[in-house]
């Protein structure tokens, strides 16, 4: 009966045009987010390594001559700029030559690169400008990056236009309110074939908790369908027009407060995981709104005020504890590590975003079951329908 | 003895100053088909809404099969599967077909479509039930819930105005199906306005005023015999100053006389046909008091 029910929801869910609507924008969003990045004119391997050594040829040429007299760390820090600009330099020229037959060569620079801007860290940055200091996160990503590359013997790949690149670049798009009110608006009448059609479907021989989860199964599954689907068209017209990359190339993440590099379809695997929790965490809390406003439109808005808000503050750089929670939904910035970084929270990862979600996700299901629970212990006259279906 | 199905014990719901159902005892039994007669606005709905805990009595115990209430969700599962409820025109799927219509309550109920076909055809649905239901008239769509209620057959059936906007030929084709229901032991609750439609199969017929059953006419062979006959005031005025009329006479809504037959000699009943067909020749009738007249009697004398 279970089943039955689901393939039922299944066939109003393929026949509501709302959702066929939302389902050709999420196929096109990748073709055209292509067409932008390509347009715009994406930073190459090159051009960053061009960018690099001019930004350390500026160091090195404007650095007071003075401090590292009178300074032996200055001068020490001097040393380790010119050392740099010249892998810097070399990492050019390989790539020049050809970045697989310098391939070692590459990669030792990078590493050597990195540990070099360590040790400036560590003697302090003396008179070093500020905008062109290396973050400590940023040098672990890129240690984390050679690493893995050197471990896995993955090429360099230089083009910044194949479909393992622009994909996960998409998913930065996507992620945080954009995705959320996507799935918003996907389950803005998740539960209104039950207020709609109450009569009709108000005696089915099924608990309330039944034929809530088989809605948000059935509305997830079709969800996730359409977003593979949407990827795999997506990833067939990258390729058309440039080439697939490799999915196994690196894509850091941010871990128990440590960079960590892993092959970019397992980077796709935990964004789709991270998808599927806000989905499910946005579906319940759909079903409530829907239960409680009876309107898809007031669903959406109560929907979108409870992250927009916390959003709001973060944005205008208010960033109390309370609001780090709701930031879950934005789930490339979770596994980059940008919010940890940003809100300096190294607890912000993956599974700080999944028990969250899990929480709030809880807490609404709870909420819902127990609303539920009332009309079985209450005898007091509450009218399950409307008034005017009375007599 | 048989079990009652179904108990109602003490129902009072009230919305605001008004009681809609006050203290309401009924209890119903498996194989029978139960008429809801009343006006409108006097409860119909309401006591079907509290059997199908679309609405939560004020007070009040609702028993199904001496075991299940609706105290539980557990308790509420168990009797919906036995319980389907005539669903409102207004709340079909316009997107989908009849057929997807059957077969959902067929798979929710039953667990299978494979009796759908036969309802269709019984129905003469096989015209238009394949096509969407936003494109179907008003009958085309009663029928539609009709057969919904037939997919899901369940024991116990709530019908509200199931004959409503219905031609002849579908309102008898639908109350031959009830009379094969009930001989199935189902329990069905028929509300209607087609009253004399009602003596075809109903049970029983309960008269619904001030939130309580008036009366309840048991349709058996057990009833009084009545010669019937419509007069106007003038004229039962004038019978009476010339007649010494029976005590135990009824004059219903001022429009029709009711002389009982049972323990009257032949000879005075045949004097009594002969007076009254003096006075209207054309509208006497001799049987028990139907669904009509009671209604008659309850609801326009007493207002």
């Amino acid at each position: 009966m279970i089943f039955k029910y689901a393939l039922f929801e299944l066939k109003l869910l393929l026949r509501n045009k709302k959702n066929w609507l939302l389902g050709s924008v999420l196929i096109l969003f990748f073709p055209i987010f292509f067409t932008y990045h390509s347009e715009s004119s994406p930073e190459t391997i090159r051009d960053i390594k061009i960018q690099e050594g001019k930004e350390l040829q500026n160091i090195v040429d404007s650095y007071p001559a003075f401090l590292r007299e009178q300074h032996p760390k200055a001068e020490e820090i001097y040393q380790l700029i010119i050392q740099q600009t010249s892998l810097v330099n070399y990492q050019r020229y390989y790539l020049w030559l050809g970045e697989d037959e310098y391939w070692d060569e590459y990669i030792e620079n990078g590493l050597k690169l990195n540990e070099l801007r360590l040790k400036v860290h560590e003697l302090g940055n003396l008179s070093i400008p500020e905008h062109v200091i290396v973050p400590k996160e940023e040098i672990a990503k890129e240690m984390a990056f050679y690493s893995y590359l050197k471990e896995h013997q993955l090429p360099i790949v230089s083009d910044p236009l194949t479909a393992s690149t622009v994909i996960p670049k998409a998913f930065d798009i996507l992620s945080g309110m954009m995705f959320y009110i996507f799935i918003l608006l996907w389950g803005a009448d998740i539960y209104l074939t039950e207020v709609k059609h109450r009569s009709l479907t108000i005696g089915f021989p099924l608990s309330y908790l039944t034929k809530v989860n088989i809605k948000v199964a059935t509305n997830t599954v079709y969800f996730l369908i359409v977003l593979l689907i949407s990827i795999g068209i997506g990833t067939l017209y990258i390729s058309s027009k440039s080439s697939v990359g490799y999915f196994n190339y690196p894509t850091l993440i941010y871990l128990a407060g440590e960079m960590v590099a892993i092959p970019t379809f397992q980077y796709l695997l935990l964004a789709g995981i991270l998808m599927t929790a806000i989905t499910l965490f946005t579906f319940y809390l759909s079903i409530f709104l829907n239960i409680l406003l009876k309107t898809s439109y007031g669903s959406v808005i109560v929907g979108l005020s409870v992250v927009a808000i916390p959003y709001l503050l973060y944005s205008t750089g208010i960033t109390p504890l309370f609001i780090q929670p709701f930031l879950s939904i934005d789930f490339s910035n979770i596994l980059n590590g940008n919010l940890a970084i940003t809100l300096n929270n190294p607890m912000i990862d993956i599974w700080f975003a999944l028990i969250w979600l899990f929480f709030f996700t809880l807490i609404i299901f709870m909420i819902s079951y127990l609303k539920n629970k009332r009309k079985f212990h209450s005898y007091k006259a509450t009218a399950l329908i409307n008034q005017e279906q009375v007599n | 003895m048989r079990k009652p199905v179904l108990e109602l014990s003490k129902i009072s719901v009230a919305f605001k100053d008004k009681k809609v159902l006050n203290e309401l005892d009924f209890t119903a039994y498996a194989g029978e088909i139960i008429g809801v007669v009343a006006p409108n606005g006097t409860g119909k709905t309401t006591l079907f809404n509290v059997i199908a805990n679309y609405l939560k009595p004020n007070s009040g115990e609702i028993l199904f099969e001496g075991k299940y209430s609706y105290r539980s969700e557990k308790d509420a599962v168990s009797i919906y599967k036995k319980l389907v409820s005539f669903p409102d025109q207004s709340d079909l799927f316009n997107e989908l077909s009849g057929v997807d219509h059957l077969k959902l309550y067929g798979n929710m109920w039953k667990g299978t479509t494979n009796h759908i076909q036969e309802i269709i055809d019984y129905l003469n649905m096989n015209s238009y039930v394949r096509k969407k239901v936003g494109t179907y008239s008003l009958g085309m769509r009663q029928r539609l819930c009709f057969a919904m209620m037939a997919a899901a057959d369940t024991p116990i059936m709530l019908m509200d105005e199931v004959m409503n906007g219905l031609d002849i030929t579908n309102v008898k084709l639908i109350s031959e199906r009830l009379i094969q229901m009930k001989k199935e032991h189902k329990l069905i609750f028929v509300a209607s306005h087609l009253l004399e439609n009602l003596d075809l199969y109903a049970d029983r017929v309960i008269y619904f005023k001030n939130g309580q059953i008036k009366y309840q006419r048991l349709n058996d062979d057990q009833n009084e015999i009545y010669i019937k006959v419509a007069l106007s005031k003038d004229q039962y005025h004038l019978l009476l100053k010339e007649n010494s009329l029976p005590t135990n006479h009824l004059y219903i809504a001022e429009e029709l006389l009711c002389i009982p037959l049972n323990g009257m000699p032949l000879h005075q009943q045949h004097q009594w046909i002969d007076k009254l067909l003096h006075f209207n020749d054309k509208q006497l009738t001799i049987g028990q008091l139907g669904t009509v007249e009671n209604y008659k009697k309850y609801y326009f004398e007493l207002l």
